[in-house]
């Protein structure tokens, strides 16, 4: 397990390269010079040449992208354009608000998808199945922000029931996390449902059914575990997905995470910012991935001997 | 493989028309998709969506952009189906119009991937070597971007709008469909049909494009219909968040992002718009569910 855990660990370095060189690059292309942008229009020539070399700007490309590259391991993602402060700040201190949103969601997708399609599987009734699919279907289709507008103008114009937006509390979390795990909650239901359904068909299933095991200890002690493992990969892409629908859903609600903070870097142009931001956003990513991998293999020890 | 079994079937017996149709794959996927009701609903309601959107300025009752200063905020009533902005432009005008953009750029935004996608997934597949290692890793490392971050980087470098919404969208999902379509050609390129072709002389690029295209393109039209109910969802998001199509375009996400100081007094500027993007995605998803079941065959019968 160990061996797999590192094997897994050493993928990750040529993707994060690869991430890192792009996300470079397309800073380095778009037009646009880094020191004006930071400086302003109305800087002297001096000053600009200043900023260029005390910032190493006129570097061959790959230097500067060594350096980049040195200092992000150790922490450092660059100064902003506007407001100079250090980019891994900004980020450090919006992620617990992004991550928090996208845990809530991720509960809640959790505790609503998987039963829901556990029920729909194992009760066989016509009318469970129809809403399973139906809101399945609802959720690929319901833009996450106009679910949260509605969930606005419902809760926060007529009912008064939840609080929308402005505070802290965990109660202003509720709406926006159930808005960005509307979509992941649907698509949990329906994998469940397909997953159990499938594994009901096994040989192992038919056999303890034979035993004479009661149906409830078929489906907890050997279906769901064998079910379950094709819905823990898709949890990591939802996860994943959620932290991108937080860029919608942070801009819905006003709340001050990363997505918002993405928004408003590219608004500005402020490279800096923008690139730290996939640079560190595609390392989240990386780890989501491992985790995954990681906890598959722990699951279903066949997946460690390929 | 239907389309073989039917080839070498033919030089036994000549088939009559009848039989020779029936075991056509793509008359069989027709005939499935044709039998399914939530599909059909899917087909109706996306043509009504598009021909509404084709004849707005048959249809609309106000010009999109038309300002009336005396009638702004105004709620549903029947001078206007859909009340008015804050501007007093009439809402259900404005809809009508933005179904052009947001299906528009949806859709144009697929298709550009899928021709990249096809064009570097077939040459990767076909030839193999060096050139399939190079274009594989980088679409290794485009998939390594969360997919909405790489749309917003090609933003940030081209500037907001709608065209570079559209170029985005491209862009972002052309290596999706490079290694679908690869996959496939590897099965393909083994088979007798292309060996055959082969032998007989075809060049690579009649091979690919005419006798491997038409047996694998299938699941990539399954994809790219669902995937075109994202690119739609993408624009309109992009323009809520003011990174797509900018005042005064009727696009949808645009009029939600206009709803949103208003929210409070005026929902329906933030309701319809994004009632038609629901329905716009909802139908394109039931398509595309329509085709899936068509075209696979582990369903079929």
């Amino acid at each position: 397990m160990l061996k797999y855990t590192l094997r897994r660990l050493l993928m990750m370095i040529p993707v994060l390269l690869g991430v890192t060189f792009l996300s470079f690059a397309i800073a380095k292309v778009t037009p646009g010079d880094p020191a004006r942008l930071t400086l302003g229009t109305k800087a002297s020539a001096e000053a600009i040449q200043q900023f260029r070399a005390a910032n190493h700007l006129d570097d061959p490309f790959l230097v500067q992208y060594g350096r980049f590259l040195w200092n992000a391991l150790h922490g450092d993602l660059g100064t902003s354009f506007r407001s100079r402060t250090p980019v891994m700040d900004d980020i450090l201190e919006r992620f617990p608000s992004t991550l928090q949103l996208t845990l809530a969601g991720m509960a809640l997708a959790v505790g609503i998808g998987i039963p829901l399609g556990i029920i729909a599987a194992t009760t066989r009734s016509k009318w469970v199945n129809a809403v399973t699919m139906l809101f399945a279907l609802t959720g690929l289709s319901l833009p996450s922000f106009w679910l949260g507008i509605l969930l606005i103008i419902v809760f926060g114009v007529k009912l008064h029931w939840i609080p929308v937006m402005g505070g802290n509390d965990p109660r202003y979390l509720i709406l926006p996390a159930f808005a960005v795990s509307f979509a992941s909650a649907g698509v949990l239901a329906r994998l469940t449902r397909s997953s159990i359904l499938e594994v009901m068909q096994d040989d192992y299933v038919r056999t303890a059914r034979a035993k004479g095991l009661s149906d409830r200890f078929v489906v907890l002690r050997h279906v769901l575990p064998n079910a379950l493992i094709p819905v823990i990969t898709v949890l990591g892409m939802e996860f994943a997905f959620m932290l991108g629908g937080a860029v919608f859903i942070e801009n819905v609600f006003a709340r001050s995470g990363l997505g918002r903070f993405a928004v408003q870097s590219i608004s500005v142009r402020d490279f800096p910012q923008v690139q730290g931001m996939v640079v560190f956003t595609a390392l989240v990513y990386a780890l989501i991935n491992l985790i995954v991998d990681i906890s598959y293999g722990f699951l279903d020890p066949r997946i460690r001997y390929d | 493989m239907k389309l073989t079994q039917a080839q070498s079937g033919s030089i036994l017996k000549p088939p009559s028309w009848r039989t020779a149709l029936h075991d056509n794959p793509w008359w069989l996927a027709a005939q499935m998709f044709l039998h399914s009701q939530l599909a059909m609903i899917g087909f109706i309601g996306l043509s009504l969506l598009i021909l509404s959107a084709i004849f707005a300025p048959l249809l609309a009752p106000y010009p999109p952009t038309q300002l009336d200063y005396d009638h702004p905020l105004e709620a549903p009533s029947s001078a206007h189906w859909m009340g008015t902005d804050d501007l007093g432009r009439d809402i259900f005008s404005r809809v009508l119009y933005g179904g052009r953009e947001s299906l528009k750029v949806g859709l144009i935004g697929v298709t550009i991937a899928v021709i990249g996608g096809v064009c570097l997934g077939m040459l990767a597949g076909f030839y193999g070597g060096w050139l399939d290692n190079l274009i594989m890793r980088i679409v290794d490392i485009m998939l390594a971007f969360p997919y909405i971050l790489l749309l917003l980087s090609i933003v940030a470098v081209l500037g907001p709008g709608l065209g570079t919404v559209m170029i985005a969208l491209g862009l972002a999902g052309i290596p999706f469909y490079t290694r679908l379509i690869r996959g496939s050609v590897l099965a393909a390129k083994n088979f007798e049909y292309v060996t055959a072709a082969r032998v007989v002389g075809v060049s690579p690029f009649a091979i690919m494009f005419r006798h491997i295209l038409p047996n694998i393109i299938a699941p990539v039209i399954v994809y790219a219909t669902l995937d075109l109910g994202g690119s739609i969802m993408a624009t309109s998001g992009l323009s809520y968040i003011g990174l797509g199509a900018q005042p005064p375009s009727p696009e949808w996400g645009a009029m939600l992002n206009a709803g949103r100081k208003f929210i409070m007094q005026a929902g329906w500027m933030s309701i319809y718009p994004g009632l038609m993007i629901f329905f716009a995605i909802l139908f394109v998803n039931l398509i595309g569910d329509g085709l899936r079941d068509a075209f696979d065959p582990k369903l079929r019968r």
